[in-house]
């Protein structure tokens, strides 16, 4: 454990942005509601108003957006919001991609079923698919907008990640020690409990980490166009209603970026340098978990005999027998 | 006769998702809106005789002109087509090969460089690039660059498609992400092949160790790595919109996302049109090319196949 540094990283990493997640509105300098301020006085307070956006200075640490809203609390308070999007599409897509995949090594009607699936949704681009529904009317109107945007990137998703557990299934069928557990009379749940899960499982929980990862590029770059998971309409002024984003989320700072770019880079760059370390955190991880397995696998990590005394049947009775061997 | 039985296959497939595609974007977009007290209660509804009124009138238009459409720019969508299709293919095709040809690079450089100091350089650095996303990239180029040009460093045109050197920022931003992606792959099918039998023969045969690498396991691992070459296009793809659009290049991706009409604000009731011609000529165009990198990768899955030549030898 102590020579993988990417667990390590992925792992501090982690705890940081679990941080963020539970305990962001108490952290130091944090606004909770994220107030957007309409003017700030200056230094001197003789009434001279300065106008956001503000560059990062001492209030605003990550400088503000064109409403006056600090980034800094905006992007530590947007967490929440964004981590549970992006771990529910995946969580729910491996939740239905593990059982499909695994049932598709051994049924043939649902090796059809994942098939098609990849067939139709996984051979465009999955940005591409969101860009043309997200633009159909229904779904600009629908009040469960959120629900519906979250459902059709997990039935894109599906596919790809169903394949990826069909392919580390069938790789496990094909060995010989696979063939063995059949002789000698596994049943199927047997076989998942001691084939299947215990060699498979560091690949998942790597593909699931970097999965989450691939699904925060994805909203920021919907983002940039504007197309965010839950949208409202509100009234302001004119008789247009304008479509705006409700969520606190990171993609936020990345719409309007070609105005925004220019005249204060701020405000897309720390932005997306959240993306960024978000996604950089979950690939390490996902690779510390892999390579920890690796090592384990090649015996590089011995398991050191439990510090407490567990109920466990098989390790007492190779206590029992040692014990034996030093009295003997 | 297989591989043609195959390909035929893929082209069956494509004439099924380009005909689901055509009829989505053919779905009729009246809206309809009621007053309440003091709000406009926006709904769509559904009709089907709108829907088949929208399809015949499609097809009849395609039927009589001979063409996909008329975009709002006045133009058959085939002039726009053939304009844009050649500014996007001269920054897609050099994206891919450079982001290829960096990967493997890349991931043989991880695979060689395995001490303490190689792997901060070379496995550290790739996990870095794969978690740096294409707008990301763009952002800090941008800005690093507008600081040291307001340093006196010489002035380069970034934006637009005017010059004919304006596809090399494109062409970077694009090939970076997927060339960390193929370093992670290269390298990983590296260490999978590592332990094989016959790479112990060759090296108790005294082979050299450049050799076996390049011509033993990189020559074995190649299918393993044609695997991920249809998720590196597609993800070269989901690129190419982000970058042509951050980077002011006016190719498919930015005409795309222009004829979508992606809205910001709604008057009650109006319809929410979009470019229909365009949006099902650029879909065809983005289709077709997704349908030909199929068709590389079958051809190529088929050539590597050492079963293939095993029997043929």
């Amino acid at each position: 454990m102590r020579k993988i540094p990417s667990l390590w990283i992925g792992i501090i990493g982690c705890t940081m942005f679990a941080i963020f997640f539970f305990f962001g509105p108490y952290l130091p300098k944090v606004d909770k509601n994220v107030t957007p301020h309409s003017y700030v006085v200056g230094p001197e307070s003789n009434l001279d108003f300065i106008l956001p956006p503000y560059v990062p200075n001492k209030d605003f640490i990550l400088g503000s957006d064109k409403k006056g809203r600090d980034i800094y609390s905006a992007l530590i308070m947007g967490t929440r919001g964004t981590l549970s999007t992006v771990f529910s599409i995946s969580v729910i897509t491996f939740l239905i991609a593990i059982p499909l995949g695994a049932a598709a090594a051994h049924l043939s009607f649902f090796r059809y079923i994942l098939q098609g699936w990849n067939y139709l949704f996984s051979r465009l681009p999955v940005f591409f698919y969101v860009i043309i529904i997200s633009t159909i009317p229904f779904f600009i109107f629908s009040p469960h907008r959120a629900v519906w945007m979250i459902s059709f990137l997990i039935i894109f998703e599906l596919g790809k990640v169903g394949e990826v557990v069909y392919k580390s299934v069938k790789l496990i069928q094909n060995t010989t020690y696979y063939e063995a557990g059949i002789l000698a009379g596994s049943k199927p749940i047997g076989l998942w409990k001691r084939y299947y899960w215990p060699n498979c499982y560091p690949q998942w929980v790597a593909y699931f980490v970097q999965h989450i990862g691939s699904m925060l590029f994805l909203l920021g770059q919907l983002g940039i166009f504007g197309i965010f998971i839950s949208q409202s309409l509100s009234q302001q002024g004119s008789p247009a209603y304008s479509i705006d984003n409700t969520a606190l989320v990171w993609p936020m700072f990345l719409f309007d970026v070609l105005i925004d770019f220019d005249a204060f880079p701020w405000v897309p760059l720390f932005g997306s340098m959240f993306i960024t370390l978000s996604m950089f955190v979950f690939v390490s991880l996902g690779e510390g978990i892999l390579e920890y397995h690796l090592r384990k696998h090649r015996g590089l990590i011995v398991q050191r005999k439990p510090f407490l005394f567990r109920w466990r049947k098989q390790e007492k009775s190779i206590y029992k027998e040692d014990k034996h061997n030093e009295a003997g | 006769m297989k591989l043609v039985l195959r390909l035929m296959g893929s082209l069956l497939l494509w004439v099924c998702m380009a005909s689901v595609l055509i009829m989505i974007v053919l779905l009729p977009r009246d809206t309809q809106s009621h007053r309440e007290g003091t709000l406009d209660v926006m709904s769509y509804h559904f009709t089907w005789e709108k829907y088949k009124q929208n399809i015949t009138n499609y097809f009849d238009e395609v039927k009589a002109e001979k063409s996909l459409g008329i975009t709002k720019f006045d133009q058959p969508v085939e002039v726009e087509l053939s304009l844009y299709f050649k500014r996007s293919i001269v920054i897609l095709v050099p994206a891919l090969l450079l982001s290829i040809l960096l990967g493997v690079g890349k991931g043989v450089f991880d695979y060689r460089h395995q001490s303490k100091v190689g792997r901060i350089f070379g496995k550290g650095s790739t996990w870095l690039g794969q978690s740096v996303p294409d707008f990301f990239l763009i952002f800090l180029v941008q800005t690093i660059l507008s600081i040291a040009m307001r340093h006196g460093f010489p002035r380069l045109d970034m934006y637009g498609d005017e010059e004919w050197y304006n596809i090399f920022f494109p062409i970077f931003f694009l090939s970076m992400y997927p060339a960390f992606v193929i370093a992670r792959y290269t390298s990983q099918a590296l260490e999978e092949e590592d332990e094989q039998d016959y790479i112990k023969t060759a090296k108790a045969k005294g082979v050299p160790e450049r050799v076996i690498l390049w011509k033993h396991i990189l020559r074995n691992a190649m299918p393993k790595l044609l695997q991920h070459f249809m998720p590196i296009v597609l993800t070269l793809l989901s690129g190419m919109f982000v970058v042509e659009f951050l980077s002011l290049y006016h190719g498919i991706g930015s005409r795309l996302i222009n004829a979508i009409h992606i809205r910001y604000s709604i008057m009650p009731g109006e319809p929410l049109p979009i470019d229909v011609p365009a949006v099902i000529g650029f879909s065809l165009l983005i289709m077709v090319m997704l349908l030909i990198a199929q068709w590389m990768n079958q051809i190529f899955d088929f050539l590597l196949d050492p079963k293939r030549r095993g029997s043929h030898e």
